[in-house]
């Protein structure tokens, strides 16, 4: 589904090149579910950015559903995105000015989908929200939001599913209920999910954990055959 | 797709506008499309109606007037153009009735005459009141209708019989009042007026009478104009247009300088509205960075999302400013209604094009002030839903100010059409933004020094205004610039009520008496002091025709070209200069020195440019058969709008004495002495009086309409102004919102932090009143130097009101829009904003 061969990000500072990610190399499968850890400024969210065609690295190559991001301007991975890729973030995200289901419908509409009303009211059942369809974000807790936000993620039934730190804003029980969700549907429809989490129990759902220090990638639970050389 | 692309905007619109982020942005659109609608619409009608009031003075809304009956086959035209039309021919005639005899001013006129304004008749000589009646026709063929003084001077009364020419006529009634008499003082003979069909039968008009032929035109404006465009190039020299603004200068002048005010009004308001909308597009655009880098994270192109916005905008353009046209299509009606009632003007409808300016002014003020702000909007990084830290490259400040600059240049162009008010209002914009910069620089410097050592709210204020400076001398700047409007178009409004007020003084005079014989100088001057009136002195009055120039007589071509070469002029002379008199080039004779040893003429400088007479030219004239040469000694500038005796040839003080003058004076007269004009017709029947007394009322009444329009504009802009305020106080809401959260969640009271932000604002509205005062004197010597043509004088009222004014408004608004930061709970504050 997705493999980055030798990839780097580099950035100039008033200390000179800074160095964010040092040649990592990462194959995920199909369905898989992808853990990537390291301590803060290891370079986690960097790479996420990169595998999900949201940035470009200074060198190196990134192939998503068949296409290489790495050879295609902004518009091309806009494409990507647009036809593969679903994303969950720490700060949730929501449009303020839009209510739930618009806030839902966004991406549908964005897409041309037609029925996406009836779409977007029926994945906020799925999470639980239908009573919630007319509130606006801030009327919505933490929690709440969150799962608005993985009912967005999932509406437009994406191959990738990328989370960054999705239980980072969230009180230890609401994010474990948030876990349980984001896990059940990722199931459900045979999303590929990688996500970005210094938190352990998280990181342990998934099938397989990447730790990052530095840049680099330091440990891979994976079968080695999944570890490009 | 498209449709689905449209639709989708379509949402986002009624999103952003339910979510309040395009309130501030569409009020101040459909503001600035108000303003100029109101103005634009109400310009247009008061224009129109105005121009069809005055065109009463021409009998008609075009005349076009020749020495040669107007061809047959141009009169096939006007049905074209959908316009009416009818044909005068004036000349002088010795009348007999019986013994007597006299030279009449003689006109002819067609059925339809006069085609605008009124004939009044009576049975009665000298009628006054209810005895005048307001004809529905021409005189009937065989008939004449003559001048009520011409009755006593040939013994006759009405009834009896005169001849013109070969034909005889019955005298059916008397011409109290013509719609268009007062078309200079070359008809001193008493009105005969009769039917065109008997013409040619008098016999009186053969080749190389002196005839002048004038056929008169009405119809729609537009109609108007078109036959203008094709009747122009047929004129030639023989045939010229007269216009309501060539011929009645004061009315013209009137109107053109209340319309020069509305649209500066008009400008004004929308460069007020047009910053409004510029900082209220940068905060959209600053609130939607995140929107757009989650629309672009969900896959959606930059294309897109530029075509989403932008559509987006142009909705809201289109909305925004039908609503404006309609809001300035209803405070036009308010105008019209409160105000025009007190005067009895019927206004006729405004022309599309008043609608469409104010409509593509939303557009326009869209294009160039709200899109800059929103341009770097389709670029920004889909990376910032991970990194929120991430800097976002805006459209480079030099490129808006240029942007801005442009489009301030282009927007006063598109209305003013004028360079000079186009370079004033730059000029103010320019002084007060370098020189406010500077200013605010120092005094917010300062002013922290002396709140480091005041109480704790006002240190607590100045020390916000110097650690937020940038932010501080951008507001200040934002704030003068509207202040310095407001106070341009408040100033200019008081020069001009003034100075219209200094040009009419409620007793000017309203009558001009001519053709006085030297010894009735004395009788006549006692008339009127017996009533206790002061007439003016009498000027002596040559009749004479100019001749030659330099030795070298005028030729017909000549003629052609100049009616003063056509007629009988009337000369005088006099030792002093008149005050509304200038002189233009050459010397008065108190320091000319004559070259040539000849008396000295001054010359009216649009005669002079016409005839084309220059400094130490000689001209002759022909007085009565005898022939007086002499040098043009200076050339002179007239305040036509004065209504006193002025000359087109003045000359020096002996050079007539040898020549038989009559004289003229001028006088007020009341209404309740109206009478007096009678009497004075009955016992000195040569004498010519020329009323300007309805010409002066309405002067008097349309300035007095145009000023209660400018005085309404002049609140309808001040509110352009309050939006630009709110717009700039808002714009900076969200960062005083934070720290009044935190201030008040640290303990503070809200009568300290209310306490600070009144200072704090009232601050930052005292120094931009301060900065607004100095470019708005800059503005307005430019303005009415060039444009207003008043005296030059410094506003010291403004300088004491503009930064009160500043301090007052701004610390009151800038506390309303905080209200909420202290009244709700500080964690509720601070939660919405982090």
């Amino acid at each position: 589904m997705i493999e980055a061969s030798q990839l780097t990000k580099s950035v100039d500072t008033a200390e000179g090149i800074l160095t964010i990610l040092d040649s990592i190399n990462l194959k995920v499968d199909a369905g898989e579910s992808l853990a990537i850890v390291g301590a803060s400024g290891s370079g986690k969210s960097t790479l996420l950015g990169i595998l999900a065609g949201l940035d470009i690295p200074s060198s190196g190559k990134v192939v998503l559903a068949n296409k290489d991001l790495t050879i295609m301007g902004e518009e091309g991975r806009a494409a990507v995105r647009a036809a593969s890729v679903g994303f969950v973030f720490q700060s949730f995200q929501l449009l303020p000015g839009l209510n739930t289901i618009e806030n839902v419908m966004l991406p549908l509409e964005l897409h041309g989908v037609t029925d996406a009303e009836k779409k977007a009211t029926d994945y906020l059942e799925r999470v639980g929200l239908s009573h919630r369809l007319r509130h606006y974000p801030k009327q919505l807790s933490g929690g709440e939001q969150q799962r608005v936000a993985i009912a967005r993620a999932f509406a437009s039934e994406p191959d990738v599913l990328f989370a960054d730190e999705p239980t980072g804003n969230l009180d230890t029980t609401t994010g474990a209920k948030v876990i349980e969700l984001l896990f059940q549907l990722n199931q459900s429809q045979g999303t590929t999910l990688i996500l970005v989490t210094h938190e352990m129990r998280l990181a342990q759902r998934c099938l397989r954990q990447v730790t990052l220090e530095a840049g680099k990638i330091v440990s891979d639970s994976a079968p080695s055959s999944h570890v490009l050389e | 797709m498209q449709q689905l692309k449209l639709a989708l905007s379509w949402r986002l619109l009624w999103r952003n506008w339910r979510s309040g982020e395009l309130k501030i942005l569409a009020i101040a659109l459909a503001l600035a499309v108000a303003v100029v609608s109101a103005i634009a619409i109400f310009s247009s009608r008061l224009d129109q109606s105005l121009l069809r009031q005055s065109n009463t003075y021409l009998g008609a809304d075009r005349v076009i007037a020749g020495r040669f009956d107007i061809p047959k086959d141009w009169q096939l035209e006007p049905q074209k153009f959908s316009l009416q039309q009818t044909t005068v021919t004036e000349f002088s005639s010795m009348i007999f009735a019986g013994d007597e005899m006299h030279l009449a001013s003689v006109k002819a006129v067609g059925d339809k005459y006069p085609l605008r304004g009124t004939l009044a008749i009576s049975d009665i000589p000298f009628a006054l009141g209810e005895d005048i009646r307001i004809a529905n026709t021409v005189p009937a063929s065989g008939e004449v209708w003559v001048d009520s003084r011409l009755l006593p001077l040939m013994n006759l009364a009405i009834g009896d019989q005169l001849s013109v020419g070969n034909q005889d006529f019955l005298i059916s009634q008397v011409v109290i009042r013509e719609p268009d008499s007062n078309n200079g003082f070359s008809a001193f003979g008493p009105r005969v007026l009769m039917n065109q069909q008997d013409l040619a039968e008098t016999g009186v008009i053969q080749p190389g009478s002196r005839v002048t032929y004038r056929w008169l035109l009405s119809g729609e404006e537009h109609n108007l104009n078109d036959f203008e465009q094709w009747v122009k190039p047929q004129l030639g020299d023989h045939y010229r247009l007269i216009t309501i603004k060539n011929s009645q200068r004061s009315i013209s002048s009137a109107l053109d300088r209340g319309s020069s005010f509305l649209m500066l009004a008009a400008v004004i308001g929308v460069l007020l509205a047009s910053v409004a909308i510029a900082i209220a597009a940068q905060q959209f655009a600053h609130r939607h960075v995140d929107q757009v880098a989650l629309l672009k994270s969900l896959g959606a192109s930059a294309f897109l999302v530029r075509q989403l916005y932008f559509t987006q905008l142009l909705m809201l353009g289109i909305i925004a400013s039908l609503s404006g046209v309609f809001i300035g299509e209803l405070i036009q009606t308010l105008i019209a209604k409160t105000i025009l009632s007190f005067f009895s003007i019927e206004l006729i409808a405004a022309s599309w094009t008043a609608y469409a300016m104010g409509f593509v002014t939303g557009l326009l003020c869209l294009l160039c002030f709200a899109l800059p702000p929103l341009w770097h909007l389709p670029k920004v990084s889909p990376l910032k839903v991970l990194r929120r830290e991430l800097a976002v490259n805006t459209v480079a400040l030099w490129v808006k100010g240029v942007l801005g600059i442009g489009a301030i240049v282009l927007l006063i162009w598109f209305y003013s059409g004028d360079s000079f008010i186009t370079l004033s209002i730059v000029s103010g914009f320019a002084m007060v933004i370098l020189l406010g910069a500077f200013i605010a620089w120092g005094l917010l410097h300062y002013t922290h020094q002396l709140g480091s050592k005041a109480g704790s709210f006002w240190r607590l204020a100045l020390s916000n205004l110097e650690r937020y400076r940038t932010q501080s001398i951008t507001q200040i700047l934002v704030f003068a610039c509207a202040l310095m409007l407001l106070m341009v178009l408040y100033a200019i409004r008081s020069n001009l009520i003034e100075e219209w007020r200094l040009q009419l003084p409620e007793n000017a005079p309203n009558h001009f008496i001519l053709n006085i014989a030297p010894y009735e100088i004395e009788p006549i001057e006692k008339i009127f002091t017996d009533s206790t009136l002061t007439p003016s002195p009498m000027y002596p009055m040559v009749l004479g025709r100019l001749t030659e120039k330099n030795t070298i007589k005028f030729t017909e071509q000549d003629r052609q070209r100049s009616n003063a070469l056509r007629r009988e002029l009337n000369l005088s002379w006099s030792d002093t200069l008149a005050p509304d008199n200038k002189i233009v080039d050459g010397q008065w004779w108190d320091s000319w020195k004559g070259t040539k040893n000849l008396p000295g003429v001054s010359v009216e400088a649009e005669e002079a440019g016409e005839i084309g007479l220059a400094l130490g030219d000689v001209v002759t004239f022909s007085l009565g058969g005898l022939e007086l040469k002499a040098e043009v000694a200076s050339i002179r500038t007239v305040d036509w709008n004065a209504m006193t005796p002025n000359f087109y040839f003045l000359f020096s003080p002996g050079a007539l004495d040898t020549y038989t003058a009559n004289f003229l004076t001028s006088v007020f007269i009341p209404t309740d002495q109206k009478m007096l004009v009678n009497t004075l017709l009955k016992n000195y029947p040569t004498v010519v009086v020329i009323e300007v007394d309805r010409i002066i009322e309405r002067i008097r009444t349309i300035v007095n309409q145009v000023s209660k329009g400018v005085e309404l504009m002049l609140w309808l802009v001040l509110l352009g102004g309050v939006m630009v305020l709110i717009a700039a106080v808002n714009a900076s809401m969200t960062n005083r919102m934070q720290e009044t959260g935190l201030l008040r969640a640290l303990g503070s009271g809200r009568q300290l932090i209310l306490s600070s932000l009144a200072m704090e604002f009232a601050t930052l509205g005292f120094i931009a009143g301060a900065i607004g005062v100095i470019g708005s004197e800059v503005l307005l010597l430019g303005l009415q130097f060039m444009v207003f043509e008043g005296p030059l004088k410094p506003h010291y009222e403004l300088w004491l009101a503009g930064p009160l004014l500043g301090a007052g408004l701004i610390g009151l608004l800038g506390v309303i829009s905080c209200r909420k930061a202290i009244s709700v709970p500080p964690n509720i504050v601070l939660r919405e904003l982090f």
